[in-house]
C-alpha cells in the first residue's frame, strides 16, 4: 500500500517524477537519520536517500521527531545495493524504487514499536475522538476507514489514527498513533467493489496539530465498518460481542503467538465496550450520523446485546 | 486417555474456549479456525462433552427449554455438523 503524502500539504516531500530520476538524482544527497515516537519510546531510521527519508517522515507525521527524546528500541536502516536497496538483514530482497523502500522502512518501524508495547492491543483502525471518548473505526482496506476520519476531522473531531489503533485493555484507552492520514480520492460515480476502491489514488489529509490527540484517550465505542458501493441507506447496529471479539481478531496487527491472551483481552474489552456493525454506501453521510448522534451512551460495564445476531466464524492467519 | 464412544461429539483436542458476556469465542490453533456462539449454539457446545449422544443432548435441551425435540433435533444436529466441519468438535463415527 503506497502513503504518498501530498507535496502541498508536506514539504518534506521531493517528488521526483520517475525512480531513476531518483535514484540517479536525489539519492546522491548524503544519508541521513529519522526518528519516530510513540508515547516514550522512539525507532531510529537511517537511509542513505533524502527521498526516502523525506518519504517516511511525511507517513509518520505527527510521529517524527528530530531527535531521539524517548528510550530507544531499535533502528531500521535502508542501504544501497547496487542501483537498489535493502532494508536491515533482509538483503535478499532488493527495492529500486525509492517509495518501495519508504514504505518497508515505516513497516519495520511500526513492528519494533508494537513490540515494544505488546501488552497493548493492535488493531487496523482508524481511531477519532469527540468530547472525550474515542471511537474505534475497524475494518479491511478499502472499508472506509481513513474517508470516515476525514470527514469527522472536519467537523471539529481530535485526530488519533486512520490506520492503528492501539488499544489498552486494562485502563479501556486508545493511544494515538497519529500516521499522516490519507484518503483515496474519487470523482466519478458509485464504485462497483472493494477492488475498485483499493485501485483508487490516495492523497494526505491535512490535519491541524492542535487537533491530533497526544498519550491516550477513553475508548467509548468500536464501529465495525461495511463499505458497500451505490447503497442509498446505512444500518448501524449494536454488534453481537462474539462477533465483535471474531471482527477485531481478523483486523488484528499484534505480532504475539498466543492467541489465547489476544482473544481473552478481546473479550474483556468487548465486555465493556459498546461494538456497532456501520454498513454505509456514502462515507460523509456515515460520519455525520456518527457525529449527530452519540452511540457510547450505554454506560460502561452495561452490554446489551441487541437483536440476536446468530454465530459467526473466522479464519485466523498465520504469524511466522 | 479413554475413547471418547461412537456418536457422542466432544470439543476437539487443544481447542480453547472465552467468555464473552454470555456467549463464547471458541478457537482451534490447529486449524486456525475461530468460532462465536450465541447463547442457543453456547448450550449445544457445552453438552458436548463425549458423554452424550445427540438425542441425549437434545433430550437435556427440552428439559431446559421445552422447545419440541423435532425442532431441537435438527438445530442441534445443524450445530454439531458445522462445528466439526470447523475443526472444533470430533464425533468418533464408531
Amino acid at each position: 500500500m503506497s502513503r504518498r503524502p501530498s507535496t502541498a500539504s508536506s514539504p518534506l516531500v521531493s517528488s521526483p517524477s520517475t525512480a531513476a530520476e531518483s535514484l540517479g538524482i536525489a539519492c546522491s544527497e548524503a544519508s541521513g537519520n529519522l526518528h519516530v515516537r510513540f508515547a516514550d519510546r522512539v525507532v531510529a531510521i537511517r537511509a542513505p536517500c533524502a527521498v526516502v527519508l523525506n518519504e517516511v517522515a511525511g507517513t509518520f507525521g505527527a510521529m517524527a521527531v528530530t531527535e531521539c527524546c524517548g528510550r530507544l528500541v531499535g533502528t531500521v536502516e535502508a542501504r544501497r545495493a547496487g542501483r537498489g536497496f535493502t532494508v536491515d538483514a533482509d538483503e535478499g530482497r532488493k527495492f529500486d524504487d525509492p517509495i518501495a523502500v519508504a514504505r518497508e522502512l515505516y513497516h519495520a518501524a511500526a513492528r519494533l514499536l508494537m513490540f515494544a508495547y505488546d501488552d497493548l492491543v493492535w488493531v487496523h483502525a482508524g481511531a477519532v475522538a469527540w468530547g472525550g471518548g474515542v471511537h474505534v473505526l475497524c475494518g479491511p482496506s478499502a472499508s472506509g476507514k481513513s474517508t470516515i476520519v476525514g470527514a469527522l476531522l472536519k467537523r471539529g473531531w481530535t485526530y488519533l489514527s486512520d490506520e492503528v489503533a492501539a488499544l489498552d485493555v486494562a485502563a479501556t484507552h486508545v493511544y494515538a498513533f497519529p500516521l499522516t492520514p490519507e484518503r483515496r480520492v474519487h470523482e466519478g460515480g458509485p464504485l462497483r467493489d472493494a477492488e475498485s476502491v483499493r485501485s483508487l489514488p490516495k492523497v494526505a489529509i491535512p490535519v491541524d496539530p492542535t487537533f491530533v490527540a497526544q498519550g491516550s484517550l477513553p475508548l467509548a465505542a468500536i464501529h465495525f465498518l461495511e463499505y458497500r458501493p451505490g447503497i442509498t441507506t446505512w444500518q448501524h447496529e449494536p454488534c453481537a460481542p462474539g462477533r465483535a471479539v471474531l471482527a477485531l481478531l481478523q483486523n488484528s496487527l499484534s505480532l504475539a503467538d498466543d492467541r489465547r491472551a489476544e482473544i481473552a483481552a478481546l473479550a474483556q474489552l468487548v465486555s465493556h465496550v459498546p461494538a456497532y456493525e456501520l454498513l454505509y454506501g456514502d462515507a460523509n453521510a456515515a460520519a455525520e450520523y456518527l457525529h449527530r448522534s452519540d452511540p457510547a451512551s450505554s454506560p460502561r460495564g452495561s452490554r446489551t446485546n441487541g437483536r440476536d445476531q446468530g454465530s459467526g466464524s473466522a479464519t485466523l492467519p498465520n504469524r511466522s | 486417555m479413554m475413547a471418547t464412544p461412537p456418536g457422542r461429539p466432544r470439543s476437539a483436542s487443544g481447542v480453547l474456549c472465552c467468555e464473552v458476556l454470555d456467549e463464547l469465542v471458541v478457537y482451534c490453533p490447529e486449524a486456525r479456525q475461530a468460532v462465536s456462539l450465541n447463547p442457543s449454539a453456547r448450550a449445544i457446545w457445552e453438552l458436548c462433552d463425549g458423554s452424550r449422544t445427540v438425542d441425549d443432548i437434545c433430550g437435556k435441551l427440552n428439559e431446559l427449554t421445552r422447545a419440541p425435540l423435532d425442532l431441537l433435533r435438527a438445530d442441534v444436529q445443524a450445530a454439531i455438523d458445522r462445528l466439526e466441519s470447523l475443526g472444533l468438535l470430533a464425533v468418533h463415527r464408531g
